[in-house]
């Protein structure tokens, strides 16, 4: 009897626990361990992808695809936009975002189509602050393995990957480089940049 | 002595000079106080690229297959580890600087004066090194992005190392004038290599980019701040935490 009590003590307990730190990540707990279990899918879809021989722009539709379901592409997006985003309406936030999604979808596809007869292969996880460093060591031919890293986080609503480091290079910080030089070579007229970038996709 | 000014003109005043113009290791910093000159040369290295290396690049490649190119880039890589072995011993790295002798040894008996690699499939290969590395180590701050003409992007610190590398460079010492001739056709033939194997990133960096001196700033910092101290090497932002300000 007594037994029981201090399981079911132990049960309420817990689940109080559970329930806490699931109030503190907007009702989703998730461990340095869940973030590498998403990239271990992730770098299987690319792996996939990169072996399956098939022609470029069958590959940058099936990178598309990757992009899409692992990456927060609304949080990428408003980051490369940096204090621009600010100013724009909801829709037009709403337009950039699928026009941006399309464009970064297929330039990074490109690039991971350099990966042909590689493979990339998860090392370890950490967490840092309210989110989780996934390290990965890519291996191609020709080269020496070098580190692709994701930064994974929860904040959206679902584990999704937010940024990636090739060598150290941050891809968000690219990002909003690149996309602020677009902005003030139009004069900040964002309309103009999601032409161009409908234009280059 | 002659010898002993010319190191002390070379090595220590430069250091002084650096020591005195930038403060500790900044981290994640992108000032560029010489951005202006900077972006000339950054001009400057874009035509050079366009009209020669670039093309230059494509027909080696076009002339040359997969196989005689690494065979030139083992031999001009090989010729260098003597000056990495150097650096490794300086930065106090005891297992990179044996890693290194053993590679070189091995490639330069069996893998004949190092046209080829065996000592990869021993997995005896050291990363390489530079005294723009030998620096750091010894506690030298980066300073300021500079773009070079020729050679590209570097810093204060690293353009300092570059130099002190010819200078130390202990094959040149050694090598008589044609074996020099036959070391210096291979390293340019190993410059072309790498222009062919990292053809689309750069072509995507310089021609491709809304600013390519920016984009080029960015990942050449962000890259060498990470091979030499990936552990510190960037201050992750939160885009998430951003959004709330």
């Amino acid at each position: 009897m007594s037994k029981y009590l201090i399981k079911r003590r132990q049960f309420v307990f817990s689940s109080a626990a559970v329930a806490f730190t699931g109030a503190a990540s907007f009702g989703l707990a998730a461990s340095a361990k869940d973030a590498e279990i998403l990239v271990g899918k992730l770098v299987a879809d690319i792996n996939a992808v990169i072996s399956s021989g098939n022609s470029e722009a069958v590959m940058v539709g099936q990178f598309e695809e990757i992009f899409r379901s692992y990456a927060d592409v609304p949080t990428i997006a408003r980051y490369a936009l940096g204090n621009d985003a600010r100013a724009l309406s909801k829709s037009q936030m709403e337009r950039f975002t699928k026009i941006y999604s399309v464009y970064v979808s297929h330039k990074y596809g490109r690039r991971f189509r350099e990966f042909i007869g590689g493979k990339i292969v998860v090392q370890r996880s950490r967490p840092i602050k309210s989110f989780f460093e996934v390290e990965t060591l890519a291996h191609l031919k020709g080269w020496e393995p070098f580190t692709v890293s994701f930064l994974v986080s929860n904040k959206s609503g679902k584990l999704l990957f937010f940024n990636m480091f090739i060598e150290g290079i941050n891809m968000l910080l690219s990002e909003r480089t690149e996309i602020g030089a677009m902005l003030d070579k139009r004069r900040g007229d964002v309309e103009k940049v999601m032409k161009d970038l409908e234009k280059s996709i | 002595m002659r010898n002993l000014y010319k190191l002390t003109f070379f090595f220590v005043v430069p250091l002084f000079v650096l020591s005195a113009c930038s403060t500790g290791f900044k981290l994640g910093s992108y000032e560029d106080p010489y951005e202006n000159v900077n972006r000339k040369s950054h001009e400057l290295n874009k035509v050079i690229d366009k009209k020669v290396l670039r093309p230059a690049s494509k027909a080696y490649a076009n002339a040359l297959g997969q196989k005689p190119r690494s065979v030139i880039s083992n031999f001009s890589e090989n010729w260098g580890l003597p000056n990495d072995l150097i650096n490794y011993t300086l930065q106090g790295d005891l297992g990179n600087a044996s890693k290194t002798t053993g590679q070189f040894v091995i490639n330069s008996t069996v893998g004949i004066a190092g046209i080829f690699d065996p000592s990869e499939k021993l997995g005896l290969k050291a990363r390489g090194t530079d005294f723009g590395e030998t620096l750091h180590r010894w506690g030298v701050a980066e300073g300021d992005y500079v773009e070079i003409i020729f050679l590209g992007p570097s810093t204060e610190r690293d353009a300092i190392g570059k130099v002190a590398d010819l200078l130390l460079d202990p094959v040149g010492f050694v090598f008589d004038p044609w074996q020099s001739r036959l070391r210096s056709t291979a390293n340019i033939g190993n410059i072309l290599g790498n222009r062919v194997a990292l053809g689309s990133t750069i072509d995507s960096v310089l021609y491709e980019s809304a600013d390519s001196y920016a984009q080029t700033k960015l990942a050449y910092l962000q890259g060498r701040r990470f091979r030499l101290n990936p552990e510190i090497s960037e201050v992750y932002s939160d885009p998430y935490e951003e959004f709330n300000e």
